[in-house]
């Protein structure tokens, strides 16, 4: 055997450069924090759905723990009116969106891609060019509006995001987060890659005045986490703190005056729950006649300076407000049960209208209304169809007790293995899956009580690893979350020959999709170990939690309707039972062989939570 | 024993200044391409900074880092180990007919054997800490290593 040592190995490994600096890591990593919350605008308190591949062929996905993206956000007018460029999220579990233009007047709805990933981007005052930041290390680049042309401007290993154009075109502003304190640096580079430059040491969310000839942005350089407004001559000269506490600077179009946001202690000051007691303020280019106009964040200005749109909040949900630059006649223009994101308002360049951002429909979407609120109307189809969503609960705990079966007779049963909820016993009761016990669920809103019969090989009871339950949807229409306290039962436990393979099935981990009814041999334990595949059927008759047989309130779905006898969909539940072993001849399940298998499951789960999850992913299409 | 929560910056900074090459050859190895490489560190380390704080501690952190490097490496681009540089054929250190052999056959195992080789036998890693950086259990960590050794040495005698 030739020599696997160190030596030989670090001959054939490709050299790299030395290290780059560690502050360019800081950077990357403020720069990342900073953009993520642009784009999502705000932190949901959801929790994690664990999801991969499915087997019904479309993508599910992980979602980072507390963390849930926009279908869509960042809405811009191109400055002739005619399309509209936004991010888009792809559904990859990820933070990655791409760019991608429409149409004003609604035709070719799913818009067309620019950039496949981008974090933040600006029109070019002609409206010919894109500037965007992108892809992996975070650069600025500029692309044509209609896709070609794309040119890198940046190239340092420190990251550069958030470009804005100068009101002539020829250069941008952008913040560039070297590291080496805090924040980042604003620094300026020409259309064409020429001249770049420091405009300004520490400072974010740069805006030119429309002259050209001043720059407003925020830092925190008088107190740490703490944003003023400041402004400076692009020249350098003339720097001068306008207001403390306020972000988010937008020039009036005559350049007077400065709209700004503030109030709550914030980092970046994007989150809702940071957004809580904050207030729209209007001062005088030099910064005095600081007023006070609405309750709410992130205003624009009409085109003729009349007016300002920003997000108003009232009782947690974020709404388009209106108000005149005077702050008379203030009035909401939507009325949204958003609470996640912002919607984000956008004036048409000639003033008669507003896009916003809504998910009143399914999930988030563009929408525009007239200026005053009137005529509504979606203008992006949102999105692909349902994404199944998966949770995945660990073994909790295994008895004889069956609370559906055999309810208030413990010991009466087969022996099972039981997930989630950790308190489930022969007298559970839906007031005490909710009541008490923890959940052995990755989503800790499902407190439902999961349970199979226990595998046996050589005669010795197996401890399961973890179960997956797979949520989709099979029915063109939409579904509702299933019914607090659901009780049902699938498979037969009773069976001695092969059930339908697409109710229960076995498979090896390392080829899922290949199912057998007979227990197969796996070639390895753990990830290459045994699976048991049980399938939940998805109609429900709209009535009884439970019926005698605990199957006959809920029927399968067929050619994607549910039969009139079952009228209501529900989610496709389907449940993977995962065991560390590799399946043998002399393998079964307490329910007697390897043909029994069947799974059942009592629905515990915060509704609230399911609903959201039914909606966000099983429900996409609207129509 | 209860894991320790949270990564300290420090230790962040601490691994980033002693292992950066050792990171980044290994994940040239997987995007076959250096700069790419360097930049896949980066921004696995910028992650790991953002993230510090769910680093659960029950392996070693420098495991954890791994996992997340070649996440990072792995989403970047897919080329394999690159091919040998024409200079390198004629270079003079050790046994280069030797090393051009090994590579060939490094380089046609599959992604996961190469990497766990060059993470045992280059950057030390014991099995646990393999298993953590691959996403795969110990025992698996022993197989894949098994396989790699078998096919290497099939292919090495073949040739020679």
């Amino acid at each position: 055997m030739t020599d696997l040592d160190r030596i030989s190995l670090d001959r054939i490994l490709p050299a790299v450069a030395g290290a780059p600096d560690w502050a360019d890591v800081l950077g990357r990593s403020r720069a990342h924090e900073r953009r993520r919350r642009l784009i999502t605008f705000a932190a949901a308190a959801l929790v994690a759905v664990i999801a991969t591949a499915s087997a019904f062929g479309v993508r599910a996905f992980v979602l980072d723990r507390g963390q849930r993206y926009p279908d869509v956000t960042l809405p811009a007018w191109s400055p002739d009116g005619q399309r509209i460029a936004f991010l888009a999220w792809r559904p990859t579990g990820r933070s990655v969106f791409e760019m991608r233009v429409v149409n004003a007047d609604g035709s070719g709805q799913r818009g067309r891609v620019l950039a496949r990933k981008a974090g933040s981007f600006a029109w070019s005052p002609d409206g010919g060019r894109l500037a965007f930041d992108g892809p992996g290390t975070l650069d600025i680049y500029v692309v044509n509006a209609d896709g070609s042309g794309q040119r890198r401007l940046t190239w340092d290993a420190a990251p550069s995001v958030s470009p804005v154009w100068s009101p002539d075109g020829r250069r941008i502003a952008f913040e560039h987060w070297g590291g080496r304190g805090p924040e980042a640096d604003i620094h300026v580079v020409g259309a064409d890659g020429s001249g770049r430059r420091t405009l300004a040491r520490r400072g974010q969310e740069p805006a030119w005045s429309p002259d050209g000839r001043k720059l407003a942005f925020v830092s925190e350089r008088r107190k740490p986490r703490t944003f003023d407004v400041y402004v400076m001559n692009t020249d350098g000269s003339g720097l001068k703190r306008l207001a403390q506490n306020g972000q988010r600077p937008v020039w009036s179009p005559d350049g007077r005056k400065i709209a700004f946001e503030s109030g709550g202690s914030s980092s970046l000051g994007l989150a809702p729950n940071e957004h809580v007691l904050n207030r729209v303020f209007t001062m005088n280019a030099d910064g005095s006649g600081k007023r006070r106009l609405a309750r709410g964040f992130g205003p624009v200005w009409s085109p003729d300076g009349r007016k300002i749109a920003f997000v108003s909040q009232r009782a947690g949900s974020m709404d388009v407000g209106v108000i005149n630059a005077d702050g008379s006649g203030q009035r909401t223009l939507t009325r949204s049960r958003t609470f996640d994101f912002s919607p984000q308002p956008a004036w048409s360049p000639d003033g008669q209208k507003i896009l916003f951002v809504s998910d009143r429909e399914a999930s988030e979407a563009l929408y525009v209304m007239n200026a005053d609120g009137s005529r509504q109307r979606r203008l992006t189809s949102p999105a692909p169809p349902a994404i199944p969503f998966r949770v995945r609960c660990g073994f909790s705990h295994r008895n004889q007790d069956d609370p559906i079966v055999s309810p208030g007779q413990p010991g009466n049963s087969h022996d099972h293995a039981f997930f989630g909820n950790r308190s489930t016993d022969a007298f559970s009761t839906l007031a005490s899956l909710r009541a008490g016990g923890r959940t052995t669920c990755s989503d800790r809103a499902d407190r439902s009580a999961y349970w199979a019969p226990t595998l046996y090989v050589a005669g010795r009871a197996v401890e399961p690893l973890a179960l997956t339950a797979t949520h989709t949807r099979r029915t063109v229409r939409p579904v509702d979350p299933f019914p607090a306290g659901l009780k049902v039962i699938a498979g037969d436990a009773n069976a001695r020959t092969a059930q339908s393979s697409r109710v229960a099935s076995w498979s090896c981990a390392v080829t899922p999709a290949a199912r057998s009814s007979a227990i197969p041999s796996c070639p390895g334990t753990r990830r290459g170990g045994l699976r048991l595949h049980v399938s939940f059927p998805d109609c429900w008759d709209g009535k009884r939690l439970d019926s005698a047989d605990h199957k006959s309130h809920m029927a399968y779905s067929s050619h994607a309707a549910c039969p009139r006898s079952h009228p209501v969909a529900v989610p496709a539940l389907s449940l993977v039972v995962h065991y560390a072993v590799s399946g043998r001849r002399d393998a079964g399940l307490a329910s007697g062989g390897q043909f029994s298998g069947h799974a059942d499951f009592f629905n515990a789960w915060n509704q609230a939570a399911l609903a959201s999850w039914v909606k966000r992913y099983l429900n996409r299409t609207v129509e | 024993v209860i894991g320790r929560r949270g990564a300290e910056l420090e230790e962040l900074e601490a691994l980033y200044r002693s292992r950066f090459e050792v990171f980044a050859r290994v994940a040239a190895s997987v995007t076959g391409d250096p700069e790419r490489a360097c930049d896949a560190v980066q921004e696995a380390f910028a992650t790991a900074v953002r993230k510090r704080r769910s680093f659960r501690g029950e392996g070693p952190l420098e495991a954890w880092v791994w996992r997340i490097v070649l996440n990072a490496a792995r989403s970047d681009i897919r080329r394999g180990l690159p091919p040998p540089a024409p200079d390198e054929r004629v270079s003079a250190n050790g046994r280069p007919q030797d090393d051009i052999e090994l590579r060939l056959a490094l380089a046609r195992l599959p992604e996961r054997q190469r990497t766990a080789v060059f993470l045992r036998y280059y950057a030390d890693l014991d099995y646990a800490a393999i298993g953590e950086a691959l996403g795969i259990a110990p025992g698996t960590v022993a197989a894949t290593l098994n396989q790699a050794h078998t096919t290497l040495r099939a292919r090495l005698e073949v040739r020679a």
